[in-house]
């Protein structure tokens, strides 16, 4: 997630629609910020407990102050704080010394996973700034670029006051906004603003936003939380979070957080940052502001996960229609223009401001995007037969489905049948099927030619790889698989894989499934973290049932479909005594994720069962061994005992009469037990106790008798 | 790299009484009437020149026309690093068909498809003049990398197989030729399918990328596609060549010595 903890409102977001109770985070690692923040059991609520304390639950190290101000913000003055608890006031982290001769701690403000944010005071002047502390000294300085920073107009950015390392520490020391960010002021006064309001923040963004640009600065990560506030009256805004961060920026993936990819323009999926990129954030933070929320924002206010955020960059044109007034829609249109040589930039937008209309390169969308192009009459062969029809076309791709992904193979390679198709749909004007040809194949190629397929022909029922997705037919492929048709199972596991059903959404026969789909990936993500956390080891064919009992249990009103068999799962008496599986059956889960949980225990039940009964064969095997080990000891120890007894039977069977008669053949057993220990004494005790009677009945007795 | 494994086939069908396709594998040319597949170990030390010409007409002629494109082409294959020196080579090819067309009147008109393969180091150049195909098959599909100089059939008809719209010679006086060009970086494992329209115009590619991936040896895959070719009716000649990247070392070295054996 983020990098540090000025971006404590940003935990704040994601724990908002990480409900409690669930992680979304599959690798379930602790240690990772999003994890802690979403992490069952450590409940977050930010919009209800602005202000409270440090989530001191934890672990150490990704600990977010979720619920407090971003960093440079104070309590004071915000008008949603609630006083401070003295947990507040704990100081995990000393100064280093370089910094702690100038300045005085006054309160932590947070930590993310490379940084810790600290409030300080300055020693001599008195004033309030904040330091940034990053807990690695190898971190490389772009010298240049931070005293450019350091010498910016405070007017726009966040002033950077001073850099340095030493101590094992990499810090900078950083103005200190009073009035906390753009997203705290959304959260005190929600969207939709008033136009007027919305022209006071667009009047200090755009200049900013030019001004770091024509410093040679791109800022990648422009956003509510970025924005801080100097004062509300009048507004002044700065772009905040300009300066080391970036560098560590650059070696993280965006797009592990909602928040930052809500943000960000297509081309940065793939790495591909321009100038133009902060253009496009600008365009999505005003069209917040102005409808109310983000477009990847539901209704409820809770934010669409990352894959689906991902999708929609690629495929789609964000949808402006709700912008009522023309003049903002004009603006947005340009701002997301989604080619970022064509996106609107400093000069538009001053046109625009001074009340202009600059060009917007893509026509606005009239009333629905499958109207059919002029008919071109370019003819691409597919499958040895000439096609200039798309829907044609589109058929027998769904038709010859694997002819299709031969040619798409060919992406990579550029070779003549792909080139061919795409010069034929560019031809044709399908731009959303060159779309999909570009971003979609190299990754999943069965979701690009269905992709191509759909926006072809977006009028009929799609079809994946020969099965027809509306909700009829979907539902009958699931019947099959859940009997245990190999191929309706094996079908449906690429289309959870791929994330078909997101891409159908909307078309014939799918309404829904983008919410089913979500549904469906969030609760098998979920079980899927809460079963690392129990450790069980799960086959692939129960992973390949648990996801088809949870695509079931995702169509709504569904999700209680599994309650009784995870009961009666859950008693099973032999998997309680597995201490995990006791935790996992007696938890209390919040109500869209008991589907995953009855999935977690219906599946991990067996193995609870297969442990004890394992470990109670061990005990026995064990006990058996042990007896046996005692048996073996004991018969040593006659053995032993047999040697010194052997011989001395041996001795008495020479020398008393009758007394021997019974000690000879002592000797003899004795002997013979005793030559495990000791062969020679053996060999005395069976030979003086064999000789000794035969002496009893030739000599001895005879003698003693007479 | 290790050896390239080659192997090579050509057959004459079972409709025509001879055989006017020619496959040339590192200057080792066959056209025999019902060859065997044969398999070479080939070191790419220098630009390595596999091929396959598909003589035109229903006349021996066909089979002079392959025949020499393929010694022209083979003949060159030093000097063939790049894209620019093999499309020079196939327009040198042409050229000598032409002029061989001029020695005697009963030539004229004769022709030959080719499509060639050249592995010059870690590239591998495909050229094609007409409709014999190059195909690689990489991750389990088959793509093909040589473009059809076949006429585009009108909207929702089939293309028609035995009319080419470019062909080394196969006209009266001499014409020019655009070789179709592309070249692809190898990887290890990669297997390169060369044939003459007789083997796609029997077996569908789907057929053809199944037996390839089924076949666990090159010798089997090439025996089992033209198997099935002359199952299917093998109404044309047929040639094949399959050439085989050789996955990273620690793969057996012990293979490639028996593969330096030629069966």
């Amino acid at each position: 997630m983020t990098d540090n903890g000025y971006h404590a409102q940003d935990s704040g977001s994601t724990g908002r629609h990480a409900a409690p109770g669930t992680t979304r985070d599959t690798t379930g690692a602790p240690g990772t910020t999003l994890d802690a923040t979403s992490a069952p059991g450590t409940t977050l609520d930010a919009g209800s407990a602005p202000g409270t304390t440090l989530d001191n639950g934890s672990a150490p190290g990704t600990t977010l102050d979720a619920t407090s101000a971003p960093g440079t913000t104070p309590d004071s003055g915000s008008g949603l704080s609630s006083p401070r608890t003295a947990g507040e006031r704990f100081i995990r982290v000393n100064l280093p010394p370089a910094l702690l001769q100038k300045y005085e701690v006054d309160r932590d403000l947070g930590a993310g996973g490379e940084a810790d944010l600290l409030l300080v005071k300055d020693r001599v002047s008195g004033g309030p700034c904040v330091v940034r502390l990053y807990r690695r000294q190898d971190l490389p300085l772009d010298e240049d670029k931070l005293g450019r920073l350091m010498r910016a107009d405070r007017q726009h950015l966040i002033r950077l006051l001073d850099y340095g390392r030493g101590d094992g520490y990499v810090w900078e020391i950083l103005e200190y906004a009073a009035e906390g960010s753009l997203e705290d002021l959304l959260r005190r006064s929600p969207a939709p603003w008033d136009p007027q309001q919305v022209f006071s923040v667009f009047d200090q963004l755009a200049p900013a936003i030019a001004y770091a640009n024509s410093l040679g600065m791109v800022h990648r990560d422009i956003k509510p939380g970025n924005v801080l506030i100097r004062s509300l009256l009048p507004l002044d805004l700065v772009l905040a979070d300009f300066g080391l961060t970036k560098f560590i920026a650059a070696t993280q993936h965006i797009g592990t957080n909602s928040r930052t990819s809500a943000y960000a323009p297509p081309e940065a999926i793939g790495g591909g940052y321009s100038r133009s990129s902060d253009w496009w954030s600008l365009g999505m933070v005003l069209y917040e502001l102005l409808v109310g929320r983000s477009p990847f924002q539901r209704l409820d206010g809770t934010w669409m996960d990352d894959r689906f955020i991902t999708t929609q960059l690629i495929s789609r044109e964000i949808d402006v229609s709700a912008v009522t007034d023309d003049h903002w829609r004009l603006l947005l249109r340009g701002l997301l223009t989604r080619a970022p040589d064509k996106r609107w930039g400093p000069q538009e937008t001053a046109m625009w401001r001074a009340g202009g209309k600059p060009a917007v390169a893509d026509p606005e969308p009239a009333q629905s995007a499958t109207t059919t192009g002029p008919a071109s009459n370019a003819t691409y062969v597919f499958a040895g037969v000439g096609y200039n029809d798309p829907v044609e076309l589109a058929a027998a791709l769904r038709r010859d489905w694997n002819e299709g992904l031969r040619v798409l193979a060919g992406r990579k390679l550029k070779t003549p049948q792909y080139l061919a198709l795409k010069d034929w749909l560019a031809k044709h004007q399908r731009a959303e099927a060159v779309q999909a040809l570009d971003y979609g194949v190299d990754e999943r190629p069965e979701r690009g030619l269905m992709q191509v397929a759909m926006a072809l022909d977006p009028n009929v029922v799609p079809e994946f790889n020969g099965y027809h997705l509306d909700d009829a037919h979907l539902r009958d492929l699931l019947r099959d698989a859940v009997a245990g048709q190999p191929a309706a199972r094996q079908v449906v596991d690429q289309i959870f894989a791929d994330g078909i059903l997101t891409i159908c959404d909307g078309t014939p026969g799918c309404s829904g499934y983008a919410m089913l789909d979500d549904r469906w990936h969030r609760s098998v993500e979920t079980a899927l973290a809460r079963i690392q956390r129990t450790g069980a080891r799960i086959s692939d064919a129960d992973l390949q049932s648990m996801r088809l009992q949870l695509l079931v249990t995702s169509y709504e009103g569904q999700s209680h479909q599994f309650m009784e068999p995870a009961r009666q799962a859950a008693l099973n008496s032999e998997a309680l005594y597995q201490p995990w599986f006791r935790e996992l059956a007696g938890e209390q889960t919040a109500e869209q994720y008991q589907a995953a949980q009855h999935a977690v225990i219906m599946a991990t039940a067996p193995i609870a069962e297969r442990q004890t009964i394992d470990q109670r064969a061990e005990a026995e095997r064990q006990r058996i061994a042990a007896e046996q080990r005692e048996l073996a000891e004991r018969r040593n120890q006659i053995d032993k005992w047999s040697v010194p007894l052997g011989v001395i039977c041996g001795v008495l069977a020479f020398c008393v009469p009758v007394l021997g008669l019974f000690s000879g053949p002592a000797a003899i057993y004795l002997g013979v037990r005793a030559r495990r220990v000791s062969t020679s004494a053996s060999t005395w005790a069976i030979g003086l106790g064999g000789v000794g009677t035969l002496l009893q009945f030739t000599v001895l007795i005879p003698a003693a008798f007479r | 790299m290790r050896q390239l494994d080659v192997v090579a086939v050509t057959h004459r069908g079972r409709a025509r009484d001879y055989n006017q396709d020619t496959v040339s594998v590192a200057g080792f040319q066959s056209g025999v009437l019902e060859g065997q597949p044969v398999r070479f170990a080939v070191d790419p030390v220098r630009p390595v020149i596999c091929l396959v010409a598909d003589g035109l007409g229903g006349l021996a002629e066909g089979s002079r026309a392959s025949r020499l494109a393929a010694a022209t082409i083979a003949d060159a294959a030093p000097s063939l690093h790049d894209g620019r020196a093999v499309a020079d080579a196939v327009r040198a090819a042409n050229d000598a068909v032409y002029a061989e067309m001029a020695v005697r009147p009963a030539w004229s008109g004769m022709g030959t498809t080719i499509v060639l393969l050249v592995v010059a180091g870690e590239r591998i150049i495909c050229a094609n003049v007409g409709d014999s195909r190059c195909f690689l098959l990489r991750d389990a599909h088959l793509v093909q990398l040589s473009r059809d100089d076949s006429v585009v059939p009108p909207p929702g008809e089939a293309t028609v197989a035995t009319v080419v719209t470019q062909s080394l010679g196969g006209r009266s006086e001499p014409t020019p030729v655009a070789p179709h060009l592309i070249e692809v970086d190898v990887s290890p494992g990669d297997r390169f399918l060369l044939c003459s329209d007789g083997l796609t115009d029997e077996l569908e590619p789907e057929r053809i990328e199944a037996e390839l991936v089924k076949a666990d040896d090159p010798v089997a895959a090439v025996t089992a596609l033209l198997g099935a070719t002359l199952e299917a009716g093998a109404r044309d000649n047929v040639s094949i060549v399959l050439v085989t990247v050789p996955t990273e070392p620690p793969a057996e070295q012990a293979g490639t010595a028996q593969e330096g054996t030629v069966p």
